[in-house]
């Protein structure tokens, strides 16, 4: 059986409270060698100015002070269109950084799901 | 830039990105808030530029930050900035393609909006460069 072409992996924090900050550490599918894209969901949507910061690769993709409200998509978003697309390397890549919780009246805990799309190319 | 592409989601592979924090609170009649900060050497070319602000407001579409690049020869560039809650699938900066000096300052201001009495918050602006060659 091959593998699918396009491998979707999900990073999972929980902010347990108001403005704690959640270390980010993950390693991508080794079976994939290209990071493509990048999707945040998150399941309270209130505190859109929280910050997050990620390397890839040791490559940093969103320096200190990035907002989250940045990377989050409106509900109409165009089929296919739903992922910022990245170019970085995968295969084992280490995926480090922060999410550092800015309150505006989000309810504790919120779980915010970093979705990686990886490809072979 | 055609409206398919505008659409398409930020490459954000595609450029390096500083990001320039700076918190205000501005009492009304001092009118206007200043902006200014050096700028790190390794910022080459401009590619793109976002300003947001976080900030209580009343005013549901806000105001534009002015700012100027290279001492003052790249001027006058006025960004509108939105309120929050409109903000959403804005990951394009603003196309730019400008060479900046090295030591260069970035200076500007905005103007309080006049429905605000206190105007308390944090301005973002997000530089999204390449790196300078050297």
């Amino acid at each position: 059986m091959s593998l699918p072409k396009i491998k979707y992996q999900q990073i999972t924090i929980t902010v347990p409270s108001a403005g704690t900050e959640v270390p980010i550490d993950a390693d991508t599918d080794k079976l994939y060698n290209r990071v493509t894209g990048i999707n945040i969901v998150m399941t309270d949507q209130t505190n859109t100015f929280s910050k997050l910061q990620l390397d890839i690769n040791n490559i940093e993709i969103f320096p200190e002070n990035f907002e989250v409200l940045r990377l989050l998509f409106r509900t109409q978003v165009p089929f296919g269109y739903e992922y910022h697309e990245l170019n970085e390397a995968a295969s084992g890549s280490k995926v480090k950084g922060k999410y550092k919780d800015v309150d505006s009246g989000a309810t504790f805990p919120y779980i915010v799901t970093l979705s990686l799309r990886l490809e072979n190319k | 830039m055609n409206i398919k592409d505008r659409y398409r989601p930020y490459n954000f592979s595609s450029t390096k990105c500083y990001v320039v924090q700076l918190p205000f609170s501005v009492d009304v009649r001092s009118g206007y808030f200043a902006i200014e900060e050096k700028l790190p050497v390794h910022i080459g070319k401009l590619k793109g530029l976002l300003v947001t602000i976080n900030a209580d407001l009343s005013n549901p579409v806000v105001l534009a930050v002015i700012l100027s690049f290279n001492e003052g020869l790249l001027k006058n560039l006025q960004i509108p900035v939105w309120h929050p809650l409109a903000l959403r699938h804005n990951s394009h900066p603003i196309p730019f393609d400008e060479e900046i000096f090295s030591n260069s300052i970035m200076q500007g201001y905005f103007i309080v909006p006049p429905a605000e009495r206190r105007f308390d918050g944090y301005i973002s602006i997000y530089l999204h460069y390449e790196e300078r060659k050297p």
